[in-house]
């Protein structure tokens, strides 16, 4: 479980240079028009991702079961893909009102994902055995 | 559990979906939601009558030259300056009726992605001298009051406009302070969203450090100002080449009050930054960076 906890946190750190470096690119072509959107974008799978699974690591802490595991995942998505976007949307100077989608399916998605998490530590084995 | 095996593939398909679908919805999807009417008021009857009248029984040809077009109600002069590393180009009218400040808006349609290029709308109007607008078609709110009609009235918060009356003043309001239909009983011609103000009663009104959105660079601009009654300038400058810099707002509000400008503002500048008269472009527009190439906008600002 510690290798696996390491081996998805890399994988969050590569999902975050990646957004580092798109935005840094982005960035440069822009003509001096910046967005905080676009720029800490990376700042959502590092903190969101690298870190928790980093210290589930180091902790050996539990590892999240699958549904949980796919729904936190899938939260950091969209609250990354949704700040690259509102990022893009900014530096062009227009604005969409689907964008409010992104962080309201972000969120439940990543509290689902947690809740989920917390019912597998809080009741071990018997959850474990119903999911 | 094979709902949950395949769980990871339907959100990625989700999120991708949606993306692809907010893009097109953002930059491509054209959306139509009027076709332009005529004018319902008749404020400028009195004048255009007189001009009319004068014109018929005078009946003179313009003067026009590359850099100038007269007539007994539009006199139009164009210079260029270099200020701050950047061509500037100025075109100084002064006309009889305020009517004569029109605006138009891409294929005579009010929507969103519904865009051409300024010279292109400039021409299927008979413009004389045009500058792009404040690409209404961008943003969602923001009032949009064009010849006197009423296309949009969500406030912006926040949000600084021109009003050109029907007088022919200008005005700097804000969106949180009234509506637009106030505007409309107050007898608003023109009414542009974009800014901000650069001069307010001669003086500049923005700070040093104060951009549009972020951009804290030198661009391409566009601007609008009034000198005195029946007497305006329309204001575009060059930017994102080796030969021109492009200006800050408030590089661009100093240059204007040199001009002897009372109230100007800042419309869409960037790629979006034109200037045409009688016919031709006169700057360099830049798309996709520092091609020269007009971009297409949803609107335009003209004297015709």
């Amino acid at each position: 479980m510690k290798k696996k906890s390491h081996f998805i946190a890399l994988i969050y750190l590569a999902a975050a240079s990646l957004c580092a470096a798109f935005a840094a690119v982005y960035e440069h072509f822009s003509h001096g028009v910046y967005s905080p959107f676009m720029v800490f974008a990376f700042l959502i799978p590092f903190i969101g991702g690298f870190i928790p699974f980093l210290l589930i690591g180091l902790l050996k802490g539990r590892f999240p079961k699958k549904l949980s595991f796919y729904l936190y995942n899938a939260g950091i998505g969209f609250l990354t893909v949704g700040s690259l976007m509102q990022g893009a949307l900014e530096i062009y100077g227009t604005t969409n009102s689907l964008m409010a989608i992104y962080p309201v399916a972000g969120g439940v998605l990543l509290v689902h994902g947690i809740v989920l998490y917390l019912l597998q530590i809080m009741f071990g084995s018997a959850y474990t055995k119903a999911s | 559990m094979k709902f949950i095996r395949i769980l990871p593939i339907i959100l990625a398909s989700v999120l991708t979906a949606f993306t692809a679908f907010v893009a097109l919805d953002t930059f491509v999807i054209p959306r139509a939601y009027s076709v332009v009417t005529d004018s319902p008021v008749t404020e400028f009857s009195e004048a255009e009558t007189e001009a009319e009248t004068s014109s018929e029984a005078v009946s003179a040809d313009p003067v026009i030259t590359s850099t100038s077009y007269t007539d007994d109600d539009i006199q139009i002069t164009l210079e260029t300056y270099y200020v701050n590393d950047t061509y500037v180009y100025v075109a100084d009218v002064v006309v009889s009726s305020s009517g004569y400040i029109k605006t138009a808006l891409a294929n005579d349609t009010y929507g969103r992605n519904i865009t051409d290029t300024t010279s292109s709308i400039a021409s299927d109007n008979s413009a004389i001298l045009a500058i792009n607008g404040d690409y209404y078609g961008s943003q969602e709110k923001g009032y949009v009051i064009r010849n006197g009609v009423l296309y949009r009235d969500k406030a912006e918060s926040g949000q600084e406009d021109l009003v050109i009356y029907y007088d022919g003043s200008f005005e700097i309001i804000s969106e949180d302070e009234i509506s637009a239909q106030e505007l409309i009983d107050a007898g608003a011609w023109q009414v542009l969203s974009f800014g901000p103000a650069l001069l307010e009663g001669g003086e500049v009104s923005i700070s040093q450090n104060e951009e549009v959105d972020r951009a804290m660079a030198s661009n391409p601009r566009t601007a609008l100002g009034i000198i005195e009654d029946g007497h305006y300038v329309f204001v575009v400058s060059d930017g994102r080449t080796s030969e021109s810099e492009g200006l800050s707002l408030y590089e661009l509000a100093e240059f204007m009050q040199t001009l002897g400008v009372e109230t100007a503002y800042n419309l869409d500048g960037g790629g979006s930054s034109t200037m045409y008269f009688n016919g031709q472009v006169v700057n360099n527009p830049t798309t996709n960076g520092s091609r020269i190439k007009e971009r297409s906008v949803s609107d335009i600002v003209y004297i015709g």
